[in-house]
C-alpha cells in the first residue's frame, strides 16, 4: 500500500484559510481605523471652518456697526402716498411719525427712510448700507408693530412701496454675498416670530451644488433642510429658496448633496444679536474638505475591493457546489418524462435538497425581474398620462371657449367636452393609483372609526339609491371598530364601491353595506346585481380589465383599481367573490354561469396587533 | 373686480385672463414669483390666482412671503399635485382656495367670484333669500312663514349656498364644503341632493329659488 496520501485542494487547506481569514479581519481593522481617520479629519475641518466663519463675522458685525445710518433722519423723513390713505389711516399714520420720532430710535427711523424712499433712491442706499439695511428695516418693522399697532402698521402698507422697498434691498443684499458662501442671513431681529418663519429668501450656492433637483423644483423640502423650498437652476450658481432659517438636523456639517454628486458641506454658525435675534452665517466645504471628500471616495473603493476579494474567496469555496447545482438546475431545466430517478446520483439528489433554497432564489428572482418588466410599462402609462393631461386640458379649454361663440353646433361642442372631461377622467384616475401604489406622498395615517365612516357615506349615498329604487341598508354588527390609516381616501374607495353597485344593481334590489368584526374589521358591500363569472373576479381589479359580462361596461374601467391600490396601502384584503341573494358563497372553480346572485366586495383589515 | 394670475404657463395663463375680462373682470397676469409677490404686495387685487409651480419663488412661499407681509388678498392656489396632503399644505400656508389642473373655467370663475366677496367675518343672524329665512344658530328654515324640516345634510348644503346667495356654486365646491370630500364621485350625488333639497324649498312656492346653472353648479337667488 504505497500510494501517496490524497493530494487536497489547494483552498482547502485550513492553514491557508485560516491565514486568508487573518488577513482578512486585519484589512477590515484597517479601514474601519482609516475610516475613524477620516471622520476625525472632517470633524476638525468643521471645527477650523466654524473657527473661520467667526472670524469674518465678527468683521462683518464691525463693519456694521461703524456703518451711519443718514445724518439728518428727521428730514429724510418722507411723506406717504396720501391718496392711499383713508382720512382715518392718514390721521393714524401722521400719530404714528410723531411717535417713531418721539422714539428716537434710529433704525426705526432709517426704516421709516426706507418706506417713503422706496423706488429710486433706495437701491443706491442699499448698495451704501448692504448689511445694516436689513436689520434697519426688520427693526423698523418690528418696532412698528410693537409700539404702533396693526392699525398704523396697516396704514404704512398702504403706501405698500414699504413692501417692494423691503424686497428688494434683500435681494441687493443677497446679491452682493459671494457665490461661494452658503448664506449669510440676518434672522429678523424681531419678537414676531411669525415673521421671520414665514419671510422667504433667497441663498446662492454654487453650481456642483446639484442635488434632487427634480424633488426641489416640485417644491418638496430638501432632504437635509426641512425647510429649503424650490430651486432655480443656473450653469454658475443655484438659486435656493427657504422659508426662515435654515432648519438642518443637527449642529454637525450636513452633507448637502446626494452621494452621486461631487460633495459639498457646509457650516453654519449662529451667532446672537445684541438687538436681538441671530446671524446665520456659513461657508461652503474648502479645497481641503474636498481632500477628505476625495479620501472618503478612496476608503468606498478600498470596501468594494475588499468586497470582491471576499466575493472571490467565497467563489472559489463554493465553486464545486455551484458547479453541481447548476448540473442540477440544468437537469431541472430539461427534465423529461423519460428521465428516471435511478440517473440521479446519491450526491445530486442531496444537493438538491440542500440547495433548494438557491433555486428558490433563482425562480423569485425571475418573478422579481418579471415584475420589474411590468413595473416599467406601468411606469410607461403613467408617464403618459402625466404628459398627456396638459393637451387634454388646453384642449378642453378651447372647446369651452368656443362655446361662447354662436355660430357652433353647441350640442357638438358639449359632448366634445364631455368626451375630453371623461379621458381627462380616466388619466387623473391613473395618475392617483400611480400614487398610491408608490407610496408617494407621506399620507396622514390616523385612527378613524369604521362606524362613522361607513355611516356618513351611505347617507351621502343613499338619496341616489333610492332615486333608482335600490335599498341600501346599513347592518353595523359593532360601532366602535377603528382602523388606522387616512379617512379621507378610505371615503373614496367606499364611494367607488357603491357606484359600482349603483350601476349593476337592478330595479328594487338591496345593496348591504355591513360592518363586523370576525376577530378582524370586515366590511363588506354586497349587491343583487348579476355576478361575475369566477374566472374574471380575479381581474375585476386591474386596471382597463374589460370581461366580457355585463359589469364591464360604463366608466373609466379604474374604479375597482383604485379600491386596489388603497387597500394595499393600507395591507388591508380585498376579496371578491359571487354570493347568492341569501348572502353564501358560490365561487367555486367551476361554476361558470351566474345566476341570482350578486357581488360581494369584502375589506378585511389585518388584526389587532398586525395593524399598523 | 381685480385679479392677478401668477401663472408661467402662458397658455393656461392667456385662458384664464380671457375667460376672467369675458366675466367682466379685469386681470392682470405675471409669469415669475418673484414678480407675483412684488406685484401682488402692491396690494391693489382682489384675488390672487397663483400656481404653484413657478419659476423665481414658488406659489406657495410667495403666499407665505405675502401672509407674513399682513396682506390678505384672498388667494387661490392652482396646481397640477391634486392629493390631500398638497391642498392641505396649500391651505396652511395662508391660501384660501386650492383647484387642481386640469379645471373648467367655469369652476375656476365660482371660486375667484366668491373668494372676491370675503371675509363675510360678521355673520348674519340670519341669512334671508326673497321669503326664505335659514337661522344658522338654531338651525331652523322658514318659507313664506312656514317651518320646513330639513336633514342635517340637507341644511348645510341649503346653508352654503345662502351664504353664497347670488354667487354661483359648483357641484366640486359644494362636496369640499358639504361634505368634506376631495374627490368627485362617479354617481351625481350633489344633483340628487339638490333636488330632493328642491323638493322641500321650490315645489310649493313661487319664485324658485335654486337655480341650475348649465355647465357650472347652482345658485340660489330670488
Amino acid at each position: 500500500m504505497s500510494s501517496a496520501p490524497k493530494q487536497r485542494p489547494l483552498w482547502r487547506s485550513s492553514t491557508l484559510r485560516g491565514a486568508l481569514l487573518a488577513a482578512l479581519l486585519i484589512w477590515l481593522l484597517l479601514l474601519i481605523t482609516l475610516l475613524a481617520v477620516i471622520d476625525a479629519a472632517q470633524n476638525a475641518l468643521f471645527e477650523n471652518t466654524i473657527e473661520r466663519l467667526r472670524e469674518e463675522v465678527e468683521e462683518l458685525l464691525d463693519a456694521a456697526a461703524a456703518t451711519n445710518p443718514p445724518e439728518d433722519l428727521l428730514a429724510l423723513t418722507p411723506e406717504p402716498d396720501w391718496e392711499l390713505l383713508t382720512d382715518e389711516q392718514a390721521e393714524v399714520y401722521e400719530e404714528s411719525v410723531a411717535r417713531l420720532h418721539a422714539s428716537g430710535d434710529d433704525a426705526a427711523l432709517l426704516g421709516l427712510y426706507l418706506i417713503g424712499e422706496a423706488d429710486d433712491d433706495l437701491l443706491t442706499f442699499a448698495e451704501g448700507y448692504p448689511t445694516a439695511l436689513g436689520a434697519a428695516a426688520d427693526t423698523a418693522l418690528t418696532l412698528m408693530r410693537e409700539r404702533l399697532g396693526t392699525n398704523t402698521l396697516a396704514a404704512f402698507e398702504a403706501t405698500s412701496d414699504f413692501r417692494r422697498a423691503y424686497l428688494r434691498s434683500h435681494s441687493t443684499w443677497q446679491a452682493q454675498e459671494p457665490v461661494s458662501r452658503l448664506a449669510v442671513m440676518l434672522e429678523l431681529a424681531s419678537a414676531s416670530p411669525a415673521w421671520h418663519e414665514d419671510y422667504c429668501y433667497t441663498l446662492h450656492l454654487p453650481a456642483q451644488v446639484t442635488n434632487g433637483a427634480a424633488a426641489a423644483r416640485e417644491g418638496k423640502a430638501h432632504e437635509n433642510y426641512s425647510n429649503v423650498y424650490a430651486t432655480d437652476i443656473g450653469q454658475e450658481s443655484w438659486r435656493v429658496y427657504a422659508v426662515g432659517p435654515l432648519q438642518h438636523p443637527q449642529q454637525q456639517p450636513a452633507p448637502l448633496v446626494a452621494a452621486s454628486a461631487p460633495q459639498a458641506y457646509c457650516a453654519v454658525l449662529r451667532v446672537p444679536l445684541t438687538g436681538g435675534g441671530e446671524l446665520h452665517y456659513g461657508a461652503m466645504a474648502t479645497e481641503s474638505s474636498r481632500a477628505i471628500l476625495a479620501a472618503q471616495e478612496s476608503a468606498g473603493a478600498i470596501v468594494l475591493l475588499t468586497a470582491i476579494t471576499l466575493l472571490i474567496v467565497a467563489i472559489l469555496i463554493a465553486g464545486r457546489r455551484l458547479r453541481r447545482i447548476n448540473a442540477v438546475a440544468w437537469d431541472v431545466q430539461r427534465s423529461s418524462p423519460r428521465r428516471t430517478p435511478a440517473s440521479s446520483s446519491r450526491g445530486r439528489g442531496r444537493l438538491l435538497i440542500n440547495d433548494i433554497d438557491w433555486l428558490r432564489a433563482l425562480v423569485e428572482r425571475s418573478i422579481d425581474d418579471m415584475e420589474r418588466r411590468i413595473g416599467d410599462v406601468r411606469e410607461l402609462s403613467d408617464g403618459l398620462a402625466h404628459d398627456m393631461r396638459t393637451p387634454l386640458t388646453r384642449l378642453r379649454n378651447r372647446i369651452e371657449f368656443v362655446d361662447q361663440d354662436a355660430n357652433v353646433d353647441s350640442q357638438h361642442l358639449e359632448q366634445l367636452s364631455k368626451d375630453a372631461d371623461q379621458l381627462l377622467e380616466t388619466f387623473n384616475a391613473l395618475l392617483r393609483i400611480a400614487e398610491l401604489e408608490q407610496g408617494t406622498g407621506q399620507r396622514d395615517f390616523r385612527s378613524f372609526n369604521l362606524a362613522s365612516l361607513l355611516l356618513e357615506v351611505s347617507e351621502l349615498y343613499e338619496p341616489a339609491f333610492s332615486e333608482q329604487h335600490i335599498k341600501l341598508e346599513l347592518a353595523l354588527q359593532t360601532r366602535d371598530l377603528t382602523v388606522r390609516g387616512d379617512r379621507g381616501i378610505w371615503l373614496q374607495a367606499m364611494a367607488n364601491v357603491l357606484d359600482n353597485a349603483l350601476s349593476y344593481a337592478p330595479d328594487s334590489a338591496t345593496v348591504t353595506i355591513e360592518l363586523a368584526n370576525r376577530d378582524r374589521p370586515i366590511v363588506t358591500v354586497t349587491d343583487e346585481g348579476p355576478g361575475v363569472p369566477a374566472a374574471q373576479l380575479e381581474r375585476l381589479t386591474e386596471r382597463f380589465y374589460r370581461g366580457d359580462g355585463a359589469r364591464t361596461s360604463a366608466g373609466t374601467g379604474l374604479g375597482l383599481a383604485l379600491v386596489a391600490a388603497i387597500c394595499k396601502l393600507h395591507n388591508v384584503e380585498l376579496r371578491l367573490t359571487n354570493v347568492r341573494a341569501a348572502g353564501q358563497d358560490v365561487t367555486e372553480p367551476g361554476v361558470g354561469e351566474v345566476n341570482d346572485t350578486g357581488l360581494q366586495i369584502a375589506f378585511i383589515w389585518p388584526r389587532d396587533g398586525e395593524r399598523d | 373686480m381685480k385679479i392677478l394670475v401668477v401663472e408661467d404657463d402662458q397658455e393656461v395663463a392667456d385662458y384664464v385672463i380671457a375667460g376672467l375680462h369675458q366675466a367682466g373682470h379685469s386681470a392682470d397676469a405675471v409669469v415669475d414669483g418673484h414678480e407675483g409677490l412684488l406685484e401682488a404686495a402692491r396690494g391693489h387685487y382682489d384675488v390672487l390666482v397663483v400656481d404653484r409651480m413657478l419659476p423665481g419663488l414658488d406659489g406657495l412661499s410667495l403666499i407665505k412671503g405675502l401672509r407674513a407681509m399682513a396682506i390678505d388678498t384672498p388667494a387661490l392656489i392652482l396646481s397640477a399635485m391634486g392629493s390631500v396632503e398638497q391642498r392641505v399644505e396649500g391651505l396652511r400656508a395662508g391660501s384660501d382656495d386650492y383647484l387642481t389642473k386640469p379645471f373648467a373655467f367655469s369652476e375656476l370663475l365660482a371660486r375667484v367670484e366668491i373668494l372676491a366677496r370675503r371675509p363675510h367675518a360678521s355673520a348674519p343672524e340670519h341669512l334671508e333669500v326673497a321669503d326664505l329665512l335659514l337661522n344658522p344658530a338654531s338651525r331652523t328654515v322658514e318659507r313664506a312663514g312656514t317651518a320646513i324640516d330639513l336633514q342635517p345634510k340637507e341644511f348645510a348644503l341649503l346653508e352654503y349656498l345662502m351664504r353664497n346667495a347670488g354667487q354661483v356654486v359648483t357641484r366640486t365646491m359644494l362636496l369640499e364644503h358639504v361634505w368634506q370630500l376631495d374627490f368627485d364621485p362617479k354617481t351625481n350625488i350633489v344633483d340628487v341632493h339638490v333636488s330632493n333639497l328642491r323638493q322641500k324649498i321650490d315645489r310649493d312656492y313661487d319664485p324658485k329659488l335654486i337655480h341650475t346653472v348649465r355647465g357650472s353648479g347652482y345658485v340660489v337667488r330670488a
